[in-house]
């Protein structure tokens, strides 16, 4: 049976209404290595979802998943309401953008566009209506007759997202759509793409290694390391309150404070840095004040001039300055050994100079730092 | 160290060996054209004067038109069977993972190195008139099944690797976009080994139509082109009536050959762009 031609039945009024595309407990092994491990989703319909991580953290994997492409080893997939974790690609109302975008290079664009219509037997004037629809929205018109080959690596990229767009499918697939272009043009077509997913309010699943591709792009962002979920969460949680040090790394740079609470009160941790110092942290975990945890801050949140109380005041050592333009890069040894990356704005009047070995004060908001899972990565000693 | 390439006595020197080489390898073959346009009674010098009597006397014999035309059947059956076939095992041996792949892969690509003659007998064993093992009567068929063997090693070797270089991700796009398994291999593989399939083809009728071994052994009452020329060389009286017949086979052989290429070269040149 076909799932597309299927009616809709109305489910009984749920409470919530059920993601469009759910993620139950999937996992994926081949042999003996998990790519994928028991990873949770609900994607919600029109929004555009970023799976981001490292190359090798699953994240790929996951999203052939969702087309099929790849069977899970176990978990449910379910797709608006519907289980098609053993439904194959060809009967998903999803549509993948390949890396390489995968035109077939003997048809012409007009011909790769048409695939899809041409398979689902969509009568001859619905479909090139629906075509011309397409080469619109991706603005490809008079590029019909060419062939792949003959289009630059922008234009084929836009190919693919029409061949799959005029499919009208539930939720498009985006594997790295961009990773093959230039930074400049990668840019233009960020923007694009996000035109592209707010006009036709198709839900867009996307993957990327590029944070910042992320950041920009999406409404929410799944933080992949190691076949895991780490974070799930809006871009600007996720570079606010990163849950974990890989999301704190990954998302920016990774400020790491091993933190022991020396005092407690008022909901507020205190780790005493000799007389009048102190990182503050608001909110700290219920663990007992002996344990350590790990304290992140991010590295513009942090000045060197004095801020209203609750806030953390540490004496640190320049260890490196970095000249980036419109702001200055500092990296500052706490005393208890860890290491700060300072971002400082080049708009102070005093026009401050800075040279490794001198002594500065760091100052930031007490809300400004917060704990974080995880464990810190290896310390690289960057000072020899 | 100097290279060969670029010192002129060395260019000089692989240009001379070049030169050898062809003519070691094509001068019989133009030589027998020469004879057979020859006004002699025997194959050879000297050269008496220009005629097509022998080639006229070929056309006027039945049993010359009768092997011909037999060759012809054969050939094209055998390229479209062995083509057929092994477009399904190149397809299989260049993606799919199944246990007994590669013993998959030797097997098929055996006969390249079983002796023809071998292969001949073992076959005739099989099919033999009195008592045969499968009952298939010598006869056309019977070389048919013969050559197809022959000449699918020949086959894979030309298709597999076409198909082996199709990006994956072609299919799995087709496959995503809504196309059964064989709507993909119609649509997208088959068009994209086309030049390779006509090359497979040409291959498979080639061979077969130059073979004359297993041929021999497997003919019923109507002989192949080949048995003809080779049986026909024990009658003096025929010899000069063969060797047009030979001249035509090799140069249509040729332009086959050259066809083929350029067939290919055309099938790059479209997708070349890519």
């Amino acid at each position: 049976m076909n799932v597309r031609d299927s009616p809709i039945v109305a489910p009984q009024t749920p409470l919530r209404p059920a993601g469009h595309i759910v993620l139950d407990e999937v996992t994926k092994d081949f042999g003996a290595n998990r790519v994928v491990d028991r990873v949770n989703l609900e994607i919600e319909r029109g929004e555009f979802f970023t799976m981001l991580g490292p190359s090798g953290c699953g994240k790929t994997t996951t999203l052939r998943m969702i087309s099929g492409l790849e069977e899970p080893s176990s978990g449910r997939i379910r797709l608006q309401g519907v289980d098609v974790t053993d439904v194959p690609p060809a009967r998903r109302n999803v549509n993948m953008v390949f890396q390489a975008y995968a035109l077939f290079p003997h048809m012409t664009v007009a011909e790769n566009v048409a695939f899809g219509p041409r398979l689902r037997k969509v009568r001859r004037a619905e479909r090139e209506q629906r075509v011309a629809e397409a080469m619109r929205s991706v603005r490809l018109e008079g590029l019909e007759e060419r062939r792949p080959g003959q289009l630059s690596g922008g234009q084929q990229q836009r190919v693919a997202l029409a061949r799959a767009l005029v499919n009208r499918p539930a939720a498009l697939l985006l594997d790295e759509p961009l990773g093959a272009l230039d930074l400049k043009l990668r840019k233009e077509l960020q923007l694009e793409l996000k035109h592209t997913q707010l006009e036709t309010q198709t839900t867009f699943v996307y993957v990327t290694h590029d944070q910042e591709e992320a950041l920009t792009l999406s409404d929410r962002v799944a933080v992949m390391n190691e076949g895991a979920i780490e974070q799930i969460a809006t871009p600007r949680e996720l570079y606010e309150r990163p849950a974990t040090a890989f999301v704190a790394g990954f998302i920016g740079v990774s400020n790491l404070i091993h933190f022991r609470a020396d005092e407690r009160e008022n909901g507020l941790a205190r780790m005493r840095f000799g007389e009048g110092q102190q990182v503050a942290l608001r909110r700290p975990p219920s663990a007992g004040t002996a344990s350590e945890i790990l304290v992140t801050v991010r590295p513009e949140k942090i000045k060197l001039e004095p801020l209203p109380e609750p806030a953390s005041r540490v004496e640190a050592t320049v260890a490196d300055v970095l000249y980036l333009g419109s702001m200055t890069q500092l990296v500052v040894e706490l005393p208890n050994g860890d290491r700060l990356t300072v971002h400082r704005m080049n708009d102070a009047v005093d026009d401050r100079q800075f040279a490794p070995g001198e002594r500065v004060t760091l100052y930031w908001a007490a809300e400004h730092s917060f704990a974080i899972e995880g464990h810190a990565p290896p310390v690289h000693d960057t000072g020899s | 160290m100097s290279d060969v390439f670029l010192s002129r006595s060395g260019r000089r020197a692989l240009l001379g060996f070049f030169g050898a080489f062809l003519i070691f390898l094509y001068a019989p073959t133009l030589v027998l054209v020469m004879f057979s346009l020859n006004d002699s009674a025997v194959a050879g010098f000297p050269f008496v004067g220009a005629t097509l009597r022998w080639y006229s006397a070929a056309v006027h014999e039945p049993e010359v038109r009768k092997a011909l035309l037999a060759s012809i059947e054969v050939g094209l059956a055998t390229a479209f069977l062995a083509t057929g076939v092994a477009l399904g095992v190149s397809y299989a041996l260049a993606r799919r993972r199944f246990p007994g792949r590669s013993v998959v892969s030797a097997l098929a690509l055996l006969p390249l190195v079983v002796p023809t003659v071998v292969m001949g007998v073992s076959l005739l064993v099989l099919f033999r008139p009195n008592g045969p093992v499968i009952p298939i009567p010598l006869s056309l068929w019977a070389v048919l099944i013969g050559h197809v063997v022959v000449a699918l090693p020949f086959c894979i070797l030309i298709l597999m690797p076409r198909i082996a270089s199709i990006d994956r991700r072609l299919e799995e796009a087709a496959e995503d976009l809504g196309a059964s398994w064989w709507q993909t291999f119609r649509l997208v593989v088959l068009p994209l080994i086309g030049p390779a399939v006509v090359s497979s083809l040409l291959v498979g009728f080639v061979t077969s139509v130059d073979e004359v071994v297993i041929a021999s052994f497997l003919v019923g009452d109507q002989v192949t082109l080949p048995v003809y020329l080779y049986s026909g060389l024990r009658f003096a009286e025929r010899t000069m009536m063969l060797v047009p017949v030979a001249s035509v086979m090799i140069v249509a052989s040729f332009v086959l050959v050259v066809a083929a290429d350029l067939v290919r070269r055309a099938g790059d040149r479209r997708l070349g762009a890519a």
